[in-house]
Parts: C-alpha cells; sequence; structure tokens
C-alpha cells in the first residue's frame, strides 16, 4: 500500500502520484505554494512555541494511507439525531456523498471541485496543517449561502471518518463557507469516527462572512478517542457581519484547534466560544487568533474547560489589535476546573495592541471545585457526586447558554458533558 | 431523637468543646446561647458533619444512629437541617433546581419515589409564601447576590421544603432587621410540629421573644454550664454573660 512520509516533503509529490492523485492537480499553483511551504518548514517540532505542549511527535506516525472514498453507505439520521431539523451534508472521509439531495434547497449551493488556486494566507512556521491540508485534500467543498437563502434550518455537516482496509490513515476534509450581504445562516460541523482504529484527521475551512451576514458555526469534537483531531478555521469578518464560532470539545483523546477570525471592516464582530471537557490521558489544545485589522469591532471570547484524570489542555489566545482598530472592544476569558490533582492547563492570553484608543480585557482563572459550595449541597442531602455535577454544570453553563439553537443547547444543558460520560 | 453525650472537639491542637450534654426530644425547641467564642457554631458545624473538626471523646445519637458515623448528606437523609449562619453563593445553579435535587436525593435516601414536577412547584409555592419569598428568586442562582435578609429566608425557605425532623438554627437572627426576624420567625413556627425538633443558636435573647423555647441552655468553655426555661434567657439579657463567667470561675 502507497503511503506518504510527513518527515520530509522532498519526494511528496511523487508519493502522491503512486498513492494515485492525479498530476494536473500537483501543478497547480496553489498546490506548489503549500508543498514548498512544508518543504521549508516541515511540520512543527517540539521547540515550536506554538505546539510545545502538544505531543505531535508521539501522536503523529512518520507516514500514513491517504483515505479515499469510501464505498458504504451511511444514514445522516444516526449522526446527532437531536439537530432537528436540518439540512445534511455527509462527507465520507472528506468526500461529499449527497449533494445531489441538497439541490433542492433554495439559495444553498454547495459544489464540490478540485484543488483550489489559491494560496494559503496561515503562515507556515506557526501552522503548516492547513497547508498540508491543501496537498492531500482532494474534494474542496464550497458551501455557499446565496442572497435568496432564508432557510431557517441549520446545516449540518456530518464528517464521518471512516476506517478502511489498511491503517493509519490521514484525512484531509477542506471546506469553504461564503455568507452573501445580508444573509443568516447556521452550520454545525461534527466528527464520528467509525471503524476507525488509527488516523489523523486534518480539516481546514475557511468562512467568509460578507457584509451584514450573521453565522453560527458550531463544531462538534466528541468520542474522537483513536484519532488524532487537528482542526484549522479561519474566518473573515467583513463590515457589520457577525461571525460566532463555538467549539464543543468532549471525550476525545488528543485535538488541536485553530481557529481565528479576522475583522476586516467597520462594526465586525467576531466570537469565539468553547466548552472543553477532558478525561483519561487527553491532550487537547486551543490556539484562538482574534485578529482586529478595521475600527469600531468588536470580539468576545469565552473558554471554559473541565480536566480530569491526567488530562492535558492547552489555551492560547492572541488578539491583535491592529494600528488603525481604533474603538476595538476586545474581550477575552479563560477559565478552568481542575477536578483531579494530575489535570493540567497550560493557558496563555496574550494580546498585542497597537491602537491607543481600544477596551479591551482578558482574564485566566485556574481552580478546583469550591469546598464552601460543596459542603453546603452535600448538609441539604444531595452526595457527593451529584453535588459535583451540578457545580461542574454551573461552571459551563454560561457558554452553553451561547449556542443559539435550541435543541443543540438543550442537549448539551444538563450532564451531558461531565466527564466519562456519553 | 437527639442524645449528645460527654462530647469532646477539637481543631488543630485546640479544644473547643468540653463535655458537651445534650438532649433533645421530640416537639421541643432549645435554645443554645453564649458568649463569642464559647463553641456555639462549632456545635452545630459538627452536627451537620463538617470535617474541620477531630470529635476526641463523646458520641451523638440521631434517632438511634451514630451521627458522627454518617456523612453529610446521609445526615439530612435522616432529617437533620442546619440552617447556616453564613449561606454560600453559589453561581450558575438556580434555588429551584438544587432543591428539586436535595429533595430528591433525600427521597431516594428513604427509598421513595421521586417528586412529580407539577407537584414540586405547588410545593415551592406553598413553602416560599411562608416566608414570603418572591417567587423570581427561585430562578436566581442559588444565594447569588442576595441580601443578609433574603439568605436567612431562604434558609427556612429550604427547611420548610425538606420538612427535617431536627432543625438548628446556626445564628438565623445575626444581621437581621426587625421585619426580617419576624418573617423567619414566623416561618419557623409555622414549621413546628410535635415530631420535630429545633435547636435555636443565638447570641441574644430577642429571636426568642418569637421563637419561645421550652429550654435554655448557657454554653460557656465548650460546656453547657447552665440550663433553664424561657426565663433563663431574659436573666443573661438583663444580666449580660459576666454574670455566668463570674459564677463559673468563681
Amino acid at each position: 500500500m502507497n503511503m506518504v512520509q510527513l518527515t520530509s516533503f522532498d519526494t511528496f509529490a511523487k508519493q502522491l502520484i503512486d498513492c494515485g492523485s492525479d498530476e494536473a492537480a500537483i501543478k497547480n499553483a496553489g498546490f506548489i505554494h503549500a508543498l514548498s511551504a512544508l518543504q521549508k518548514h516541515g511540520l512543527p517540532s517540539p521547540k515550536n512555541e506554538e505546539w510545545k505542549y502538544f505531543p505531535l511527535p508521539t501522536l503523529l506516525k512518520q507516514s500514513y494511507i491517504p483515505a479515499s472514498v469510501s464505498k458504504t453507505e451511511f444514514s445522516a439520521s444516526s449522526f446527532r439525531p437531536y439537530i432537528e431539523q436540518a439540512i445534511h451534508v455527509i462527507l465520507v472521509n472528506g468526500f461529499p456523498v449527497n449533494l445531489d439531495e441538497l439541490s433542492s434547497v433554495s439559495g444553498l449551493e454547495i459544489l464540490s471541485s478540485k484543488k483550489s488556486a489559491d494560496q494559503i494566507s496561515d503562515d507556515p512556521e506557526k501552522n503548516p496543517f492547513p497547508h498540508l491540508n491543501r496537498l492531500l485534500s482532494q474534494d474542496e467543498i464550497l458551501i455557499r449561502f446565496n442572497s435568496d437563502y432564508s432557510d431557517d434550518r441549520p446545516v449540518h455537516i456530518i464528517h464521518i471518518l471512516h476506517g478502511q482496509e489498511f491503517n493509519p490513515l490521514i484525512i484531509s476534509p477542506s471546506i469553504t463557507i461564503q455568507i452573501e450581504e445580508g444573509i443568516h445562516a447556521f452550520v454545525i460541523e461534527s466528527f464520528h469516527a467509525v471503524d476507525l482504529t488509527d488516523g489523523l484527521v486534518n480539516t481546514a475551512v475557511s468562512i467568509l462572512a460578507e457584509k451584514s451576514s450573521v453565522i453560527h458555526h458550531v463544531i462538534i469534537e466528541e468520542n474522537l478517542c483513536d484519532v488524532v483531531q487537528i482542526y484549522n478555521c479561519n474566518s473573515i469578518v467583513k463590515g457589520n457581519a457577525l461571525v460566532q464560532d463555538h467549539v464543543i470539545i468532549h471525550n476525545s483523546n488528543a485535538v488541536r484547534n485553530t481557529i481565528s477570525g479576522s475583522l476586516v471592516d467597520l462594526h465586525a464582530t467576531y466570537n469565539i466560544f468553547g466548552i472543553v471537557s477532558a478525561n483519561g490521558k487527553s491532550y487537547v489544545d486551543n490556539h484562538t487568533i482574534v485578529d482586529h485589522i478595521a475600527p469600531h469591532c468588536e470580539s468576545n471570547e469565552m473558554y471554559k474547560h473541565i480536566l480530569t484524570d491526567s488530562s492535558t489542555a492547552i489555551f492560547n489566545g492572541k488578539i491583535f489589535v491592529r494600528k488603525d482598530a481604533q474603538k476595538t472592544n476586545a474581550y477575552q476569558s479563560n477559565r478552568t476546573l481542575l477536578l483531579s490533582p494530575t489535570s493540567t492547563i497550560n493557558t496563555k492570553p496574550q494580546l498585542e495592541i497597537f491602537a491607543d484608543d481600544v477596551k479591551c480585557s482578558h482574564g485566566a482563572t485556574t481552580g478546583s471545585v469550591d469546598e464552601e459550595a460543596l459542603n453546603y449541597l452535600r448538609s441539604r442531602g444531595i452526595s457527593r457526586d451529584v453535588a459535583m455535577n451540578l457545580l461542574t454544570e454551573a461552571f459551563i453553563g454560561e457558554v452553553i447558554q451561547k449556542i443559539e439553537l435550541d435543541s443543540l443547547r438543550s442537549h448539551y444543558e444538563g450532564s451531558t458533558l461531565l466527564a466519562n460520560k456519553e | 431523637m437527639l442524645k449528645i453525650t460527654n462530647l469532646h472537639a477539637q481543631i488543630d491542637e485546640t479544644p473547643i468543646l468540653n463535655g458537651i450534654n445534650l438532649t433533645v426530644n421530640p416537639g421541643e425547641v432549645h435554645a443554645i446561647m453564649g458568649p463569642n467564642g464559647s463553641g456555639k457554631s462549632t456545635l452545630a458545624s459538627i452536627m451537620a458533619g463538617r470535617e474541620d473538626y477531630t470529635i476526641t471523646q463523646g458520641s451523638i445519637e440521631f434517632n438511634g444512629k451514630n451521627l458522627l458515623e454518617l456523612s453529610p448528606e446521609e445526615r439530612a437523609g435522616e432529617g437533620l437541617f442546619l440552617a447556616f449562619q453564613y449561606p454560600v453563593e453559589i453561581p450558575g445553579v438556580s434555588t429551584a433546581n438544587f432543591l428539586k435535587t436535595a429533595l430528591n436525593e433525600i427521597r431516594k435516601y428513604r427509598s421513595q419515589e421521586t417528586i412529580d414536577a407539577m407537584d414540586f412547584l405547588a410545593l415551592m409555592k406553598e413553602k416560599s409564601a411562608l416566608v414570603e419569598l418572591d417567587s423570581t428568586f427561585l430562578q436566581r442562582s442559588l444565594n447569588e447576590g442576595f441580601s443578609g435578609g433574603e439568605k436567612k429566608r431562604n434558609e427556612i425557605f429550604q427547611m420548610a421544603m425538606l420538612e427535617p425532623h431536627l432543625s438548628i438554627l446556626d445564628e438565623t437572627d445575626s444581621g437581621l432587621d426587625i421585619d426580617a426576624l419576624r418573617i423567619v420567625a414566623n416561618g419557623v413556627n409555622a414549621l413546628r410540629t410535635k415530631e420535630n425538633a429545633t435547636i435555636v443558636i443565638t447570641h441574644y435573647q430577642r429571636l426568642l421573644d418569637y421563637i419561645i423555647p421550652d429550654f435554655v441552655h448557657v454554653l460557656y468553655k465548650g460546656k453547657i454550664v447552665k440550663t433553664g426555661g424561657k426565663e433563663l434567657a431574659l436573666e443573661l439579657e438583663a444580666k449580660g454573660y459576666d454574670w455566668i463567667k463570674e459564677t463559673i470561675n468563681a
């Protein structure tokens, strides 16, 4: 079985052809740009500041088999059935399988195309995974909410990560989402491993929100026990538009999210919320970048972690306020509840402010459950475990309330996200 | 119902209680008074199951069980309730959700069925009226941003909801104005039956104008040094604690 090596990219193009990739694709300008970036920088070493707490060297294999189209049929109804009345986009190992069914939704255009010639804007030294995605993704999905789109159903992208004959697999979904001026959209992505025992999932998503548009984007990374999940998302938020990313990570073994939003025109808003519930020996790493380029914009960020067992979480929140971005309002908060003595959080707010008339705040807190509160609840007859659950639910409740889709929010209210529960 | 025998307790190496004896029968109201630092709140905390204290001697029997062997939640299940001097604020947990969980946990402990949602709402409405607690409070986070009086009323409301056999009111009158005091006392009196009992821990005689005790005990240096009827409280108010101190130290 032909594999691609991730240790060196010198002969990567040839390896891809041996794996069955078509030759025209690797001559494309976007591909060549991404390849040269990887040839120059390679994948991050443990010394790389952006990756130092996430144990890539032990998690990654040296070589992978690029996933191919799966023949198995999947029914959307068995994945996240509690999300009511969704428009389902099913991607199996990054390949779309039901685009035909979706053509009837008015104003929604979903296309699959070969490699884009655009260059990837991420700094490959800091994060080369979008470049790696470009080399390996075969179908790039474009989801466009056109100016006649008015459906109030959420679009639910179901990523099925399907094990194939040989391991380890590398799966490279690639998605671009465009929301036309004034349009409102709700997009959910959820990842589901099916018979996959060893794999690397490296997803690249880009969102372009045109003037006065609104997009809520929820990313659900649950029960990913046997895969390394690397997820990259960049949003560009234009004037008066709102992009709200919301990440939910639960019971997954190795997750690294790099999520960013750029506010490029007046009165744009970018919100990013995260809920992390980690257990076992897992690593969950969230790097976020909020880039205030234009003046009069606002951003709100709130991440909450609940960590048990020997889990490790990493949070790095960068906020840039560029020289011209006067009257910026930027808020960041990161709070962590450590429920065991062997759980760890590495948290780093990182604000770089070049404008002088801005309001920025950030805060990080780390602690265990309030013993006074626990005693109070127990003295009213509530057992220790139930009391812990109540206090933990209360802790994350604030971030769950930010999910603006009733069926999804009510699913996560209560004890769903608490450690070791599915 | 409650039998405390020769109870000695210390925190770190400092003895706080030095041989408490107290028997409480169903239907009775006992007041425990005493100067600052006499051990009143320690006694309440030990009864509720705080783990900061070491019991060096003695026993507490409650409804035929060894209370000291029970966890705080088991004590509540057995029907013990402590109204705290300083109720804790718990952001993110509504009073209603908290009480529903508590009620059902106690029912579970007693092998009873969980309460029906409609019955629970009706019960909350009835009992919150008893302490004149507005229903909007029930949806707010537990004690968060409540005034001192509201917190104390909330304690009595919880007591009304959980219907304990023995209630201990730890300095419930501290920080209350006259109106709040009256409301709290009325709530306590309305909950009195022939089957349950109340221990009122207080500094001042004032609360005892509203909640009439059958017995008044004076705690000093970790021991009950004097026991009498309700008139003892009046005597203390008139003569001050120095009178007791002089008698004991003489």
